[in-house]
């Protein structure tokens, strides 16, 4: 009886490894055919061009949009763009990367870094109600506007600007604030002080876009057009 | 006189007052045309007059657009405006301040990484004549990112 059990057991073992045999060598010829080597080959240089492609294409549509982040939820910002409308910025987990720039170097960073107030650059692709975001720069927002000067504040170091739409924006003549003066018979530009300056003459200045403290513009710098100059 | 000398006349007469009326006819008609033509030239000339003194060239950037995206760090700028403004163009990263000798100017411009406010402001020489600003947004995204 154990005999017969032994037989029959003995019988299909080697029956699985027959099948065993079968497999490994059905799986090897199809490995080494040549013609499927070739059309995976074919099949890989589709998909590095059609990757090019997209890439390409992605490159072409790429477009950009800031603004000054005012919420942040999971996979989406809000921001508030130069006209003051409200845009959604998409976040792909996988896909957006983040960067900050200073003194126009850049630095990686994480999503975890964005707070609300930071100026932000995204670069994407646009949607109906917003972009949807390959890369998120937090940069530094400016102010570039002239004037006329109004009024000049020789104690707190601030001047009184009208703009060329009557608006009228303060600003702050600080420490750091580059001070330049058209020479108006060479047309090259001079550094001056705080004193030169004076009510009636043109100003062209760079500040930072947020107020101060004082409610006034901080320069970062300025470039004095003389009255004299609009006399001649 | 006989019968068809009679009617040899009549007819001579009639075609010689046909003949007669076609010239006078010619005649009045170019005298007409030359009198509209004449009109037309004071009209024009009236009407071209007051548009001389319009003709004043706005400041106009022609390249490059606005909200363009660069890989390079400078760029070139190109517009017109009236000859011999004094033209300053400003960024947080430079200041350039020059005379346009034609209407036509062209310069170029380095850019920041990230965002680039410009500000192109033109004082005509003529000091009675407006200034005029143009306003520019320019990022510049390396690729290599």
């Amino acid at each position: 009886m154990k005999k017969k059990i032994f037989l029959k057991l003995t019988f299909l073992f080697f029956l699985f490894l027959i099948f065993c045999n079968f497999f490994i060598f059905a799986s090897d010829k199809i490995t080494n055919d040549p013609a499927k080597k070739v059309s995976e080959k074919e099949v890989k240089i589709l998909k590095e061009k059609i990757a090019s492609k997209v890439a390409q294409l992605r490159q072409e549509n790429l477009q950009a949009l800031s603004g000054k982040i005012i919420d942040i939820k999971n996979n989406e910002i809000e921001i508030k763009d130069y006209n003051d409308q409200r845009k959604i910025v998409n976040i792909d987990d996988l896909l957006t990367k983040y960067y900050s720039i200073k003194n126009n170097q850049k630095k990686e960073i994480s999503f975890s870094n964005l707070k609300r107030g930071d100026y932000i650059i995204v670069s994407g692709i646009y949607t109906d109600k917003g972009i949807n975001a390959d890369i998120i720069f937090v940069d530094e927002k400016y102010l570039v506007d002239f004037g006329k000067v109004v009024e000049i504040n020789k104690n707190e170091y601030w001047l009184k600007i009208s703009t060329l739409t009557n608006e009228n924006i303060y600003i702050d003549i600080e420490t750091f604030t580059k001070q330049w003066l058209l020479n108006i018979k060479t047309l090259e530009i001079e550094k001056i002080g705080f004193s030169k300056i004076k009510e009636g003459d043109m100003i062209h200045f760079v500040a930072n876009g947020e107020l101060n403290d004082k409610n006034r513009f901080s320069t970062q710098k300025i470039l004095i057009i003389p009255q004299e100059y609009f006399l001649k | 006189m006989k019968k068809e000398t009679l009617i040899a006349i009549f007819l001579g007469i009639i075609f010689g007052f046909a003949f007669a009326f076609i010239i006078l006819g010619n005649i009045y008609n170019n005298q007409l045309e030359e009198k509209e033509n004449s009109f037309l030239i004071q009209k024009k000339e009236t009407f071209i007059s007051p548009v001389k003194t319009v003709l004043l060239k706005s400041l106009t950037i022609n390249k490059p657009k606005d909200f363009l995206i660069v890989d390079s760090d400078k760029i070139t700028i190109e517009g017109e405006v009236e000859k011999d403004s004094l033209i300053i163009i400003q960024s947080p990263l430079k200041d350039l301040i020059f005379q346009n000798k034609d209407e036509k100017f062209k310069i170029n411009f380095p850019l920041a990484l990230g965002e680039n406010l410009i500000k192109i402001v033109a004082y005509p020489k003529n000091k009675n004549l407006k200034t005029q600003e143009k306003k520019i947004l320019i990022y510049y995204l390396p690729k290599d990112i």
